[in-house]
Order: structure tokens, then sequence, then C-alpha cells
């Protein structure tokens, strides 16, 4: 019984995480169509939306297991899941309301790296792997994108300075809307499976799957429902800092930034090389902003998002560790987990009910 | 550090990386280019501008097209 209950409880919560995750996002995607007029706000997000659905059906690798080769697979229980998740929604919910975007890969690992942590020890915990898929990726993801970005813009300019603005303007657009579709199909393929993952290791955890099973369609319906849920609500904050706040962009820097960040996308794709979406889009467009003069880039908002990313592990880390050890309070059972999502659920509606009775609530309008 | 990043395939990354979002980017911008000029010739009546502009135009939007079904080709074929 308290095994059925914490596997519907961690199913929901994972589902929670891949709505984050959409909402969260959205702005890797649409930030700069947005911003350029390239694609009005709704349908920049409904476009999105569409495409991070179809891209969960497009892949047909599923994640076996969460933070593979950074935690012990064979430690990890479906209570330490559940606190991994806590620690990435949270860490989540915290960067969209600063309007900082970050990564929600990261917050996972960092989550269920703390979780672990604080359930088996230091022993649970591989730091190789931490290094070789976690920091080293973070660094490289959001350089490679600054550089080509900037080079990218560079030769833009070269190619169509000397034209008119006004076919330009329009071309760049037109291209922005391929670019988008392309991040955002590239993004549902990718993190709407990191949600089936955990829900078919919680499925095998409780017997209810066999291991090395593909995941049931409820499961990847329903993932890629909650992901494209959440990209469809759009996180406006994080969307308003990527679109306006690094840098005041036009046409050709918003294409090239995104079309360099999905070509370093798909390239670390094709070479099986784990980089962050919201880093590489991140520094694809300072770097477009930074080809065009150094200036040009609001570097105290850069900042902020650098230190985000920073702190996106171990923040996320504390959060699913102490949630692990709040679980524990209540015993081994069900209860522990479902306290502690009952009380976040009231939280959070206690929270948004606030901000829309105050009407306040970012919106695509707003 | 170098034992447990691989090497190899991170230079081939920012090999592939570069190549394909420059190419990118740089293609386009010929697109753009090319009919922008095919739009400017024509209206001039200077028939082989227009002709060597847009058979540009089509060229660079074709390979345009290529890179991004190359790029959902890749996103298919993962393993």
């Amino acid at each position: 019984m308290d095994s059925d209950v914490i596997l519907v409880i961690v199913v929901a919560t994972a589902l929670a995480f891949d709505f984050t995750n959409g909402f969260h996002d959205t702005a890797n995607a649409v930030a700069t169509s947005i911003s350029t007029r390239a694609l009005s706000p709704r349908a920049a997000v409904s476009l999105a939306a569409v495409l991070n659905f179809a891209g969960a059906f497009i892949s047909l690798e599923v994640a076996a297991t969460v933070a593979k080769g950074i935690v012990e697979a064979e430690l990890v229980t479906t209570t330490i899941v559940f606190s991994g998740l806590i620690g990435a929604i949270a860490w989540n919910l915290a960067t969209w309301y600063f309007g900082l975007p970050s990564s929600s890969s990261h917050a996972l690992i960092g989550g269920v790296v703390g979780a672990a942590f604080a359930a088996q020890g230091a022993e649970a915990v591989k730091g190789d792997g931490l290094v070789e898929k976690v920091l080293v990726p973070a660094l490289v993801a959001p350089l490679l994108a600054f550089v080509v970005a900037a080079l990218g813009i560079v030769i833009a300019y070269r190619i169509v300075g000397r034209l008119r603005p006004g076919p330009v303007n329009r071309g760049y657009r037109l291209g922005q809307i391929v670019s988008a579709s392309l991040f955002s199909l590239s993004h549902g393929t990718n993190d709407a499976q990191k949600t089936m993952g955990i829900i078919a290791l919680a499925l095998i955890a409780s017997g209810d799957l066999a291991a090395g099973a593909d995941p049931p369609t409820w499961v990847v319906v329903s993932a890629a429902t909650a992901i494209a849920a959440g990209t469809y609500v759009g996180g406006w904050r994080i969307i308003r800092t990527m679109g306006s706040r690094i840098i005041k962009m036009d046409p050709a820097q918003g294409f090239v930034a995104q079309g360099a960040g999905a070509s370093v996308i798909l390239a670390a794709s094709h070479f099986g090389y784990p980089l962050s979406t919201t880093h590489v889009a991140s520094g694809g467009i300072m770097g477009a902003g930074a080809g065009k003069k150094l200036s040009a880039v609001r570097w105290g908002v850069a900042g902020n998002i650098v230190a985000a990313w920073v702190m996106t592990l171990p923040a996320a880390a504390a959060v699913g560790g102490a949630t692990y050890g709040l679980t524990r309070i209540f015993g081994e059972g069900a209860l522990g987990p479902l306290v502690i999502s009952l009380s976040l659920l009231t939280l959070l509606v206690g929270i948004f009910g606030r901000r829309i009775a105050q009407g306040r609530a970012l919106t695509a309008e707003g | 550090m170098a034992a447990i990043v691989d090497t190899e395939i991170l230079g081939e990354l920012i090999l592939g990386a570069f190549v394909a979002g420059i190419g990118v980017t740089a293609v386009f911008g010929l697109v753009i280019y090319g009919s922008t000029r095919f739009a400017d010739m024509r209206r001039q009546g200077n028939t082989v501008g227009a002709v060597f502009f847009g058979v540009m135009a089509t060229l660079a939007l074709l390979v345009f097209f290529g890179s991004v079904a190359l790029g959902l080709f890749v996103m298919t074929d993962k393993d």
C-alpha cells in the first residue's frame, strides 16, 4: 500500500517537475523571437508548446536512470528521487521568480545528488561523473555558444550590412521562426525524456515495469503533455530577461543567437555530449550582443545569470537533502512524501492565488 | 582532469558547433543578400544580375533547409 502511494506521489511530482521544466525553459526557444517581433508572444509559446509535445515522441531513447553516472544507481530509492524532484522544482521556481534562466537538468541532478548524499553518504555520489557530466559541460556550453554566436553575427553583418534594413529584418524574422522551431523540437526530445526516465525508474522500483522495458504509452503522453502545458503557460519573467534584459537585439542578432544555439545543441546531441539548452541559449544571446559591441551586453544581468548557474547544483542539492531528511522524520513509509507534497502544493496555491488576486501575474500580454 | 573529460569528443563537438553554427548563419545571410539584391536588380531591369542573385538565394536557401533537415535527422537518430 505504502509503495503504491509513494509511486503515485513520485509520478505526480515528476510531472510537476516536467511542467516547471517547460515553463522555465520556454524562454530558450521563444525569447529572441518575441523580442524581435518575429512572432507574437502567444503564437511563440503556442508553437513552442506544440513542438515540445511532438519532440517528446520523436526520440526512442529514454534515460534509464536519474543522474546516471553521477550517483550510484543501485542506491537510488523512490524517496531519493522524490526528494531530488522537490529540490529541482524549488530551484526552478526560485530562479523563475527572479527571472533568471538556469538549467532544469542541473537542478534535477543537484536535487538527486543532495538527496542521495543525505540518504547514503558521500559514497553514493560519483565525483568524476559530476565533473564530466555537469561541471565541464556547464563551462563549455555557454562559452562555445558565445564564441560561435559572436563570430556568426560578425559574418552576418558583413554579408547584409549594406542592404536596406527593411528586407533584412523581415528575412531574419522568418529565419527565427525556423530556428525557434528547431530549438523547441530539440528541447522536447531531450527534456521530456528525463521525466519519462524518472517515472520509468519509479515503476521499475515498484515492480510495475520490467527493467529495460520501454515506458508505457501513458508515461510518454503524460510527460509530453506536462512539458507542453508548462511551455504554453510560459515563464514570462525569464522570457523578459533573455529577450530584452541581456541585450537589446535586432532580428539578425536574434536569428544568429538562436541559429548558433540550435547548431551547438544539435552538434552536442550528435556527439553524445550533454549540454544544457539554457546555458547554450543564454551564451548565444550574449555572444550575438558582444559580437556587435562588447558594451551592448548588460554584464550585470549576465553576471547574475552566471551566479545562478553556479548556485544551481549546490542549492538544489541542499533542498533535495533537506527534503530527504524531512521525509525521514515521518518514518520510511508514504507519510513523509505525502506531507511534503501537500505542504508544497498548499504553498504554491497560496503564492499564485495571491498574485492572481492582486492582478500581478506576468502573462503573454504583460 | 583529462582522464575524466573525453577530450576527443569535446574537440569534435567544438569543431562541429563552429562549422554548423557559423555555416548556418553565413548561408542564411546569403539567402537574405541574394533575395534582396535580386529584388533590387529586377526593379532596375537588370535581368542578368537578377538571375545571378536569384540563383544565389535559391542555392543558399536549399543549403539552409538541408541543414535544418540534417538537424531533424540528428534529433531522431540519438542513441
